[in-house]
């Protein structure tokens, strides 16, 4: 079963927040010093998830495709060192500034490019941004059928049964292939890379396609194309104030607390 | 003993006149053993008969048997060690530290250092007396061995040579000595034999090997002393009383037999006489076939051991062109770790010492050892056998347990703290530790097989250069308020202050770097601090078995030290934490480094001694306990300079935990464990925080950040229902001193 997975390389979500800052003029997160960014965890488990389907069907390829500026390289080269077998690098000063929709207008030309896989899969969200749209809109541009932040995927000869993590549990489905999916965190941690694999990964040629290779304008893509305008960026202060309700007992702290929640109108 | 007193045909012997006398040399000749210089001598064997003397095989007919089985005792001995031998060189062909061309040659590196350990320790009396014992045990059987082997030797000489040395008072004190030491030799059988019952703490059980052993030499000493007995009451004691006594035991065994009648004695005698001597050349072959192969593997093992600090990994060259990383196969280990497991005696002492095994963990040093031993022979005999059938080296082995998850179980890999104790305690210089990191380098790099805390630790480091994830702090925060204190490296300064990560990531060290900073300040020391630019140096990749990546953070930092004027001779970097300490002095120079190295606790010593430093300030009377850290002080022998510190603070009695110095107990945050999941009864952290408890000391000093964690959460579990201010403190030696040296507000 051949299936495409497309990736996102984001700084790296675990950077401490005193190390996080924000340009807001021109609205813009200032890279931390001496933090990589990183493939998107949840896309590191799409990853995982297309490996296993290879690893299940017996056969096929893990194709992975990304779009962004040089270092998004890096995350198709830590896919790789999974187990992914070629990758794709959308690369074009065109593609800047864009929003979800031009990300999944790239992405839904690549992958028709490429030729429609069995499975396509991204990440339940890049966990930048944390909209969650590209791949829907993907599903949408390719008109095939999706199922979103998921937690299992098993293969059911030439169908899929996926379960959904929704509100209040889970929802099993079965879909025909070929198909989207997004795959949740739930679904389990990605493997770490063998050493071996690191090194062929790093000598393995990443195919570079541009807007044009994919046949986009350049006003289709990048700002140019956005259908989202941002009008602020900054960082939300949250101030704590903190309270200590004094009391000889614990039923007098209790009804303190109680006082205390329904002056500020919680309770 | 005079002939006069013996009747047999012995004495015709004695005179090298019989027929039998020159068919010994006939047929040892062709022998090819220096044995036949010995038998030549015997043709030319005189007649001595004056003195007190006992005779040579007296009452014994035929006894060149024994000339002709020696060469093929000795011969099933060599034949059983070159048979072991072709496992041990499946290993690759390093015999202590890196592999290059002279490789070998390199197993005399330092000769002087190696020669002195080969008879210290090679001699059984070094290690093997820490354990009072086991020690006296082995001490009263090495010791009955050799000089039982001496007394017998210069009975052949003597009888050899012209002239006569064992005559008169002379023989008599030398049948004392050979008595005594027979009678040191059962002493030490029957405590090895009590041992087996009543075994202190390692669970072991004694196999066939121990019952061969130990109740053939029981065996051959006993018999002994009953053939001794038997010829003094056949013809020594009624003739010259006298002389008996200078054999005590053989005249006790005398006594006992004297209801015998002389000529029922002496068949009795006879009798005896063979079981003694074919016992103990059937005893001696265990030497090629069991654990008393120690007698010679144990100094060969000696003098092999690695000369370069215990501490010490050894670096994987050229790793981007291995076909293989680490050891998953016994072609992998070195041939040096192949023989070290045929080194090993079961005593079970690395695994008494080992602090995982002690807080209930699954790991034993010992059993790592033992089973790899079994299967080096099980499955290296079959892998000798295909090299010499000419097939695949691993023809056939397909189905069996893999060695690295099957017959070492991940869990016990993980559980190491690399804390060397189980090398220390080793009576055998066996190096655990290199062969476990071995293992575990498989796993990572080869695998990628780990629990996710190791996982999450080295995508941290990867990702972030620092192993400490979730951390809210950065490389600048310990420093918040103080930047005009904290002097930019400029390349002029002497000293660079390397804060390392834990000293910058996590807030319970950051105030153990502003007491070093605040130190260095008060004694006006020349020292600078790359800001924010440091890295991880990759000591705990390096740990965790991912010496990739251990290379890739080592050669970035070199190059920060490169380009920052660090890397100099002139230079010397100063670290608070004993595992760069330890990465840095005896790890980098392999990766290009140049500079000096120095522990805070070595430099604040010299400050204190120079009156640079002067502890001054009174603080309460306390009594304080101080922790070792492996990798300070086992690893790296620096014990001293942080405790004549604390022995300079005023008001201040130190005093020791029981296990202490080279016997220290890790903390439990070695070899990466800082940040793993403990599994089994109970945490390392918290045994050691018990006994620093028990010492009754109100505080414990240690003089790593990594030690300082592990106790803070230790107490907070062992004392959780005592009160906070009569909890234990834990401090750095750095936080301690600044207390009594530096004024406040400085």
């Amino acid at each position: 079963m051949d299936v495409i997975v497309c990736v996102k390389q984001i700084p790296d979500p675990e950077t401490p927040a005193a190390a996080f800052k924000v340009d807001e003029g021109a609205m813009q997160v200032l890279p931390a010093q001496g933090i990589s960014p990183v493939i998107s965890p949840f896309d590191a488990q799409a990853v995982e998830a297309a490996l296993r389907i290879k690893d299940a069907s017996g056969d096929g390829t893990v194709n992975v495709v990304s779009l962004g500026p040089d270092s998004a390289r890096d995350a198709i080269k830590h896919s790789l060192a999974m187990g992914a077998d070629e990758g794709y690098h959308l690369k074009d000063d065109a593609f800047e500034g864009g929003d979800a929709w031009t990300t999944a207008l790239a992405l839904s030309k690549a992958i028709r490019h490429l030729g429609v896989p069995d499975v396509l899969i991204f990440g339940r969200q890049a966990a930048d941004w944390d909209q969650g749209t590209v791949g829907s809109i993907v599903a949408e541009l390719l008109d095939l059928p999706s199922a979103t932040v998921l937690r299992a995927v098993e293969l059911n000869g030439d169908s899929i049964t996926v379960s959904r993590v929704v509100a209040d549990g889970f929802e099993n489905i079965e879909l025909p292939t070929p198909c989207v999916l997004t795959i949740s965190n739930e679904f389990g941690d990605p493997r770490y890379p063998q050493l071996r694999q690191i090194m062929q990964a790093a000598r393995k040629q990443v195919t570079e396609l541009t807007a044009a290779d994919l046949g986009l304008a350049a006003s289709e893509v990048g700002a140019a194309g956005s259908r989202v305008q941002m009008h602020a960026l900054f960082q939300p202060t949250s101030d704590v104030e903190v309270e200590i309700i004094e009391g000889d007992t614990p039923e007098e702290k209790a009804s303190g607390l109680v006082n205390a929640l329904r002056e500020a109108k919680i309770l | 003993m005079t002939k006069a007193a013996v009747t047999s045909d012995s004495d015709k012997r004695r005179t090298g006149t019989t027929s039998t006398g020159k068919r010994v040399s006939a047929l040892a000749i062709p022998a090819w053993l220096p044995l036949g210089g010995i038998l030549l001598v015997s043709g030319a064997e005189t007649v001595r008969v004056t003195g007190a003397h006992r005779e040579l095989f007296f009452n014994i007919d035929h006894f060149w048997v024994l000339y002709m089985l020696l060469p093929f005792v000795i011969g099933i001995i060599i034949y059983g060690l070159i048979r072991r031998s072709r496992v041990w060189r499946l290993g690759r062909p390093i015999i202590s530290g890196q592999l290059s061309r002279d490789s070998l040659r390199s197993a005399f590196d330092d000769l002087p250092v190696r020669l002195g350990r080969l008879v210290k320790g090679g001699g059984g009396t070094e290690r093997v007396l820490r354990d009072p014992y086991s020690g006296v045990m082995h001490l009263c059987i090495m010791t009955s061995m050799i000089v039982l082997f001496l007394v017998t030797a210069l009975l052949a000489i003597d009888d050899y040579i012209p002239v006569d040395i064992l005559v008169g008072p002379r023989y008599l004190g030398y049948s004392l000595v050979a008595d005594i030491f027979g009678l040191v030799g059962i002493i030490g059988v029957a405590m090895a034999v009590a041992h087996r019952w009543v075994r202190p703490r390692t669970a072991w059980l004694p196999t066939w090997e121990d019952w061969l052993i130990l109740g053939g030499l029981g065996m051959l000493l006993i018999t002994g002393f009953i053939v001794e007995g038997l010829r003094i009451h056949t013809s020594e004691i009624d003739v010259h009383p006298e002389w008996s006594y200078w054999s005590p035991v053989g005249y006790v065994v005398a006594l006992i037999f004297s209801g015998v009648k002389v000529s029922a004695a002496l068949d009795i005698h006879t009798t005896f006489w063979w079981i003694h001597m074919i016992g103990a050349l059937s005893w001696i072959t265990l030497l090629g076939y069991s654990k008393l192969n120690h007698l010679v593997l144990a100094p060969a093992n000696a003098f092999l051991k690695r000369t370069s600090a215990p501490g010490k990994l050894d670096m994987i060259e050229n790793i981007e062109e291995q076909e293989h990383f680490g050891v998953a196969q016994l072609e992998h280990f070195s041939m040096k770790q192949l023989f070290e497991l045929d080194v090993c005696v079961r005593c079970g002492r690395c695994t008494d010492n080992c602090p995982a095994d002690i807080a209930g963990q699954p790991l034993s040093p010992m059993h790592i050892i033992q089973d790899l031993k079994s299967y080096a022979t099980a499955v290296g005999e079959r892998k000798v056998a295909n090299l010499v059938q000419g097939n695949d080296l691993n023809f056939g082995l397909d189905d069996e347990t893999p060695m690295v998850g099957g017959v070492v179980r991940d869990e016990s890999l993980w559980a190491c703290r690399t804390c060397g104790a189980c090398v220390e305690a080793c009576p055998v210089f066996i190096e655990h530790v290199p062969t476990i990191v071995d293992m575990r380098r498989s796993l990572v790099m080869e695998e990628a097989r780990m629990p996710d805390t190791v996982q999450g630790t080295l995508e941290t480091l990867e990702r972030q250069g620092h192993p400490w994830r979730g951390t809210p702090y950065t490389r600048e925060s310990w420093m918040e308020g103080i930047e005009d204190q904290v002097p930019d490296w400029t390349g002029e300064q002497d000293y660079l202050y390397f804060v390392g990560c834990t000293g910058a990531f996590v807030d319970r060290a950051q105030e153990i770097t502003r007491s070093v900073v605040s130190l260095l300040r008060a004694a006006d020391v020349s020292f600078g601090v790359i800001k924010g630019m440091e890295s991880c140096n990759g000591d705990p990749a390096r740990r965790l078995g991912h010496e990739y990546l251990y290379q890739i953070l080592a050669e970035g930092l070199i190059e920060l030290f490169n380009e920052t004027g660090v890397n100099d001779e002139q230079k010397t970097v100063i670290t608070h934490c004993p595992h760069c300490f330890n990465t840095f002095l005896n790890e980098y120079p392999d990766m290009g480094a140049k500079f000096q190295v120095i522990h805070h606790t070595q430099l604040l010593e010299q400050l204190v001694d120079a009156g640079r430093l002067v502890p001054s300030h009174d603080g309460p009377e306390q009594t304080i306990t101080y922790h070792d850290s492996c990798y300070l002080g086992r690893h790296n022998d620096i014990f001293e300079a942080p405790r004549r510190i604390l022995e300079q603070v005023p008001n201040v009695t130190l005093i020791e935990m029981p296990r202490n110095r080279e016997q220290g107990l890790c903390c439990g945050a070695g070899g990466g464990n800082m940040w793993m999941e403990e599994q089994g009864k109970s945490r390392v952290n918290e045994v050691r925080v018990e006994e620093a408890v028990a010492t009754g000391a109100e505080s414990a000093c240690t003089a790593c950040p990594f030690c300082i964690q592990m106790f803070d959460s230790g107490i907070g579990t062992v004392q959780l229902d005592v009160e906070d201010e009569d909890k234990l403190k834990v401090l750095d030696v750095a936080e301690l001193l600044q207390a009594a040296a530096v004024a406040d507000g400085e």
